[in-house]
């Protein structure tokens, strides 16, 4: 430590010996973490030597620099006529409708933890928490299979709807392009709530029970004290989370849409992932596929970003 | 000298005898990694085919499982500069980017070690097909070679075949179905015969099923092989005349599509194409035609298993099952004899540490003696020779081929049969040679004429009424049968960026005739119909499409230019 | 609860909504649980017909018998666990240590490093340049390809670390004051504090151990290394076989043996039922750690 940027005269010399210790000792935490960052570099950094193959006609078995460089030919692939251009808007449109009706629904998990939690007959609770995590487990392929059993034209739902004469004519579900974003969003979260409140579960029990005690003693009721402690408990784990999924707008997954698509519903259901996969892009053209990767990640960074510095603005408090 | 062991090797090879090498010596072992396998095998060979190449080579082989994600795994493998020691490729574009990278042993280095590849005249054309069209940037060398050299044309039944429920044909009075349009006719009065299935379900003319899909909607482009037109092997956005006569893009408004796309429309106006066909699998499909839900299919394979013995259907007094059913104007693809073999096939690996090994196997792999056995596993299991010569089905071998059963070598030599899928069957679905002037009667058992296949009483009434044999018999004699050239296999786009942009253009077009096919199917009028097709024109000239339709129609002519030099004979 | 309060009408009628609530959402959980379960042990004809709906129709058990006679099956279940402990082990141990560090102030440059980490969750890189990376980590066909990338955890460690800081700094200074240094406080201090959010954590890296699919596809060769879940959909891929085929090449059917074209339903079945079952047995192992509220004052007192 220099003169110059010696801390500032009023500070005592304990003060400063204070501020020294800190330092060093953020710096031993730095060393031992030191393996875990390493690791992180690894696996995840050195690997980024691949989104240089979107810039060039990269042919596996043959050397990155032997490739012929085409710039930014890849990236600039969805604007290059107004047929490309009106599919990548659409589908731009889907995957945003489709994030945004999931970012609207991530409270759910929160709520579903906190009235989970509120039921005191533990077995119930216990097996409704384990049960309700099942669908997660059920490969996408399977719950289509489910579901067209269900609701196909000769499935159950129309027999039923028919035995009870609500409707003369069986009524096609599944090749519709009614609603598609509301019923993909319910069977998505069908699937994931039981898994994802699992999170919150684990936040609530984090929670100090000395603060329930002291609002029992002030008179607060059950509601009360869900509002006002429960939730305020959660709330860090929540926006956490919604930042996250923000980052992941552009990312819907493409197993959900890919069985549940057919022609009906294609112009509504094509999310970039399964835009993707139904282009052909992905395994055999390395380049093109890297290109659509690369820009999924920055467009990611670039939203996570965003939302970072609108939660300070909004909240005082940035996450990242 | 080498030469002369290895002649030896394969004579004794083609006598059967299995007592060769030298077994005091530790197994070689190579690793397989075989695309086109779809295989779920994997680990060291252990079946009979193991077995035999243990006792005959002394080498055993690892194969490398290549079902899930094999093109990925194959860049991997290219990227890092080293393929397994054995390489099946199942995409020409790759197979050319092994060769170019070096990542291929040259063949034509080792022809003193190959002389089941070089010395037999059947490969001669694969060879020089091969050497011209997949050389290193040109050099006119050999690194790999096809599969199925020289496989016939269908014997018994073509893939493509017009199939009709038997009974109801019958009930019918055996009407003559003039063109495509009157099978919707038929299928109509099927239905009114049997508007319910036994249990109850409604009855359709047919099902579609949307899961196959890949640049077309497939089982809708699929009906032009019963017109002697390709939509699969030169390009599925093209239509191609099987003989060579013309080639058009799937999209133009004379396309055989537009009918097929139209066949479905008025089958799904006039109540006969299952309503739920849009969102259907294909499981979902062959369940709805062992239920006996469906009337009509395009596939000799494709009715669930309704024909199966175990459904006593074809087996009743009163026979009934799907059976071909001529349609006057059809003329069905058959393909051709593949002298250059096809664009799937095997090579070494330039980075094999036992070269010596892996050629000996090669050797031994492409001779035909080896993909007799493949097909029909070692001799005195499921077949034997008879005193002239001509191999013979033993009981045995009867056994489980009509039990579907299963069988594998017990540690003593001796043999057991079981009901348990064993493995074996995945490893070479594609065997190296297809047809060889020593094995006149065939390498499929089917084809044997010892060959007792047990006729069902569905297949003795159809054979009475047709009177021919087999469909293939029939259609060859009555002139509805086409078979295709050999141009339709070779036809390659040669310059690798020039596929690339083609691959892309073909995803994008792909993409809107997929979805456009299916709502014009399901489209309320004709109006729409035709609105829907000439957005789908309309879009794909946007997308460039002409170009890919150039490109191919060029590749197309040069193959068919190029097929005579290839189809010689020697 | 130390008072026990008078229920409210509201209470009641709350207690019914959530009670209904659940049961109904459970049950409809349950049910391609159940319709798996009752198709993987009926007859397979009949679910290839797709008869099976309600309940199971001759009921059998071959599916399973013929699914425990693989013969690696018993290698590929260690395989599956191994990598199932120690992967979920070390995520633990890097999610919580680096949430640890990241919930610390004075972290060198804690900022940079934080993000540096986050952005990996948005990275991807694609298969190829991954595997080149592994090759030349010495990594393919390796059992480590399983449990090293453990060590860079993201998001569990975002997780432990809102949790972390919501423990209250004053228990960490009292030990910082008595002389115990990071590591000590760590270990004695924060991480039986956390023991809920580890259990999640748990959860999470088991599940996804115990399912992973994708690194054996690509990064394994050798037999002895396949997990379970491999193994298994590789059989799943035999009883898909034919379909595959003919899918890939129509024509080849001409050469098979077609007369029963089983379609391979029941085998997805009793192998999603067996790769469930583990998973839902190890549950409730885990779930005492978040049922249980955490008395910080006790800890504190």
């Amino acid at each position: 430590m220099t003169e110059a940027v010696r801390p500032p005269a009023r500070k005592t010399a304990k003060g400063n010996q204070l501020m020294n210790g800190r330092r060093r000792a953020g710096r031993i935490l730095f060393a031992m973490s030191a393996p875990f960052l390493i690791a992180t570099l690894l696996f995840c950094y050195v690997p980024m030597f691949g989104w240089l193959y979107s810039f060039v006609n990269y042919k596996a078995g043959f050397s990155l620099f032997s490739s012929r460089w085409v710039g930014l030919k890849y990236f600039a692939m969805p604007f290059s006529n107004f047929v490309l251009r009106d599919e990548f808007l659409r589908v731009m449109r889907n995957t945003l409708i489709t994030s945004g009706y999931h970012l609207l629904g991530s409270p759910l998990p929160l709520f579903f933890a906190i009235f989970l939690s509120e039921i005191k007959f533990v077995r119930y609770r216990k097996s409704v928490q384990i049960l309700t995590t099942v669908p997660n487990f059920v490969s996408w392929v399977i719950v289509y299979s489910v579901v067209h059993s269900l609701l196909s034209l000769d499935g159950f739902v129309n027999h039923f709807l028919q035995m009870l004469g609500l409707t003369a004519d069986p009524i096609n579900f599944m090749a519709t392009s009614k609603g598609v974003w509301i019923t993909q969003w319910g069977y998505g979260t069908w699937k994931g709530l039981g898994w994802a409140s699992i999170m919150y579960m684990s936040a609530i029990a984090g929670i100090d029970q000395e603060l329930y005690e002291a609002a029992s003693i002030d008179g607060a009721d059950r509601f009360q004290k869900m509002w006002h402690i429960t939730v305020p408990g959660l709330l860090g784990t929540y926006f956490v989370l919604l930042m996250i999924d923000i980052g992941h707008i552009l990312s819907n997954g493409m197993e959900q849409y890919y069985v549940f698509e057919n022609a009906m519903n294609h112009d509504k259901i094509e999310v970039l992932d399964l835009f993707v996969y139904n282009q052909g892009i992905s395994g055999n053209n390395i380049s093109y596929a890297t290109a659509v990767g690369m820009f999924k990640s920055v467009v990611s960074l670039g939203l996570l970003f965003f939302a970072n510095n609108l939660s300070k603005a909004v909240r005082g408090d940035s996450i990242f | 000298m080498k030469r002369l062991i290895s002649l030896l090797l394969c004579l004794m090879l083609a006598l059967g005898v299995c007592s060769f090498g030298t077994a005091e010596e530790a197994p070689v072992t190579l690793t397989a990694f075989v695309m086109q396998s779809v295989c779920t095998e994997f680990g060291i060979i252990d079946d009979w085919s193991g077995k035999v190449m243990l006792d005959e080579l002394n080498i055993q082989i690892e194969f490398l499982p290549a079902g899930d994600n094999v093109l990925d795994k194959l860049q991997s493998y290219m990227a890092s500069g080293k393929l397994p020691d054995i390489v099946g490729f199942k995409e020409q574009q790759y197979t050319q980017q092994a060769i170019n990278a070096g990542l291929l042993e040259c063949l034509d280095d080792h022809q003193d070690e190959l002389p089941n590849i070089f010395e037999d005249k059947g490969n001669t054309n694969a060879i020089n097909y091969w050497r011209d069209k997949y050389s290193m940037k040109g050099d006119g060398k050999l690194y790999a070679l096809p599969t199925a050299i020289n496989s016939p044309s269908s014997t018994k039944d073509t893939n493509w075949q017009t199939r009709f429920r038997w009974n109801l044909y019958k009930e019918l009075g055996m009407p003559e179905v003039g063109t495509l349009e009157d099978i919707l006719d038929i299928c109509e009065e099927m239905v009114a015969l049997e508007p319910e299935t036994p249990d109850g379900k409604k009855t359709y003319g047919m099902g579609l099923f949307s899961d196959w899909d890949t640049h077309t909607a497939l089982e809708i482009s699929t009906l032009s092989f019963l017109y002697g037109i390709d939509t699969e092997y030169v390009s599925p956005l093209m239509e191609t005349e099987v003989t060579g006569q013309w080639i058009r893009s799937i999209l133009d408004d004379e396309a055989f599509y537009k009918r097929a796309l139209h066949f479905y429309f008025d089958a799904n106006q006039r109540g006969l194409l299952d309503p739920d066909s849009i969102s259907m699998t294909f499981n979902d499909v062959q369940s709805k035609y062992t239920n006996g839900q469906y009337m009509f299919s395009w596939f000799s394979w494709m009715h669930g298993n309704y024909n199966s013995r175990g459904e006593g259907h074809t087996t009743a007094e009163n026979p009934d099952g799907f059976i071909y059913i001529p349609v006057t104007d059809s003329v069905i693809y058959d393909k051709a004899t593949q002298t250059v073999g096809r664009n799937w096939c095997y090579g070494i690996s330039a980075a094999c540490e036992n070269m010596e090994a892996a050629m000996k196997w090669f050797n031994w792999f492409y001779a035909p003696y080896t993909s007799f056995i493949l097909s029909n596993g070692p001799e005195g299991v499921r077949w034997e020779w008879n005193e002239d010569g001509v191999p013979e089905m033993t009981e045995d071998g009867y056994k489980i081929v009509r039990g579907n059963l299963y069988w594998y070598f017990n540690e003593d030599g001796t043999y057991t049969i079981t009901d348990e899928v064993a493995p074996g069957r995945d490893y070479w679905n594609t065997k190296p040679i297809g047809a060889h002037e020593d094995y006149p009667f065939g390498f499929s058992y089917s084809e044997w004429p010892t060959y007792d296949d047990d006729p069902t009483n569905l297949t003795k009434e159809w054979r009475e009424w047709i009177g021919y044999k087999t469909q293939v018999e029939y259609g060859k004699a009555t002139g509805h049968i086409k078979v295709a050239t050999g141009a339709l296999d070779a036809t390659v786009i040669e310059d690798a960026e020039l596929k690339d942009e083609l691959d892309i253009i073909s995803g994008q077009v792909g993409s809107i005739i997929r979805t456009n096919s299916w709502k014009m199917v399901f489209a309320a009028d004709e109006d729409e119909f035709e609105a829907l097709w000439k957005d789908m024109q309309d879009k794909a000239a946007e997308l460039g499409f002409d170009k890919y339709v150039d490109a191919y129609t060029e590749a197309f002519a040069k193959a068919l230019e190029e097929i005579s030099q290839y189809e010689v004979e020697y | 609860m130390a008072l026990k309060e008078k229920k409210t009408v509201k209470d009641i009628l709350f207690e019914i909504a959530i009670y209904s609530f659940f049961t109904l959402f459970t049950l409809l959980c349950i049910f391609p649980f159940y319709y798996i379960f009752i198709s993987s042990i009926s007859s397979n004809a009949l679910v290839d017909r797709g008869a099976i709906f309600f309940y199971p129709r001759s009921i059998h058990l071959s599916n399973y018998v013929s699914v425990f006679k693989i013969k690696t099956l018993p290698q590929a279940a260690f395989i599956s666990v191994a990598r199932t402990v120690i992967g979920t082990g070390l995520s633990i141990i890097a999610a919580s240590f680096m949430g640890y560090c990241m919930s610390k102030p004075e972290y060198w440059h804690r900022k940079l490093v934080y993000r540096f980490i986050i952005a990996t969750m948005y990275f991807n890189a694609g298969v190829v340049p991954l595997y080149l990376t592994y090759r030349m980590l010495g990594l393919i066909d390796n059992f480590l390809v399983y449990v090293l990338p453990c060590l860079n955890q993201s998001f569990n460690m975002v997780l432990c670390k809102t949790y972390m800081e919501s423990i209250p700094g004053s228990l960490e200074e009292s030990a910082e004051i008595d002389g115990a240094g990071y590591f000590m406080r760590y270990m004695r201090i924060i991480l039986p504090l956390s023991m809920p959010i580890l259990a999640t954590i748990a959860i999470f890296a088991a599940v996804g151990q115990w399912n992973a699919f994708m690194d054996t596809v690509l990064y394994m060769t050798s037999t002895k290394y396949f997990t379970l879940q491999y193994t298994l959909n590789l059989y799943l891929k035999k009883a898909t076989a034919l379909a595959d085929i003919l899918k890939t090449d129509s024509a080849a059917a001409q050469n098979m043996n077609l007369d029963t074209m089983l379609t391979a339903e029941s085998t997805r079945y009793t192998i999603t039922m067996v790769t469930i079952i583990p998973v839902l047995m190890i549950y409730p192992f885990f779930q005492r750690y978040f049922i249980k509220g955490i008395m910080i004052g006790a800890v504190k007192g």
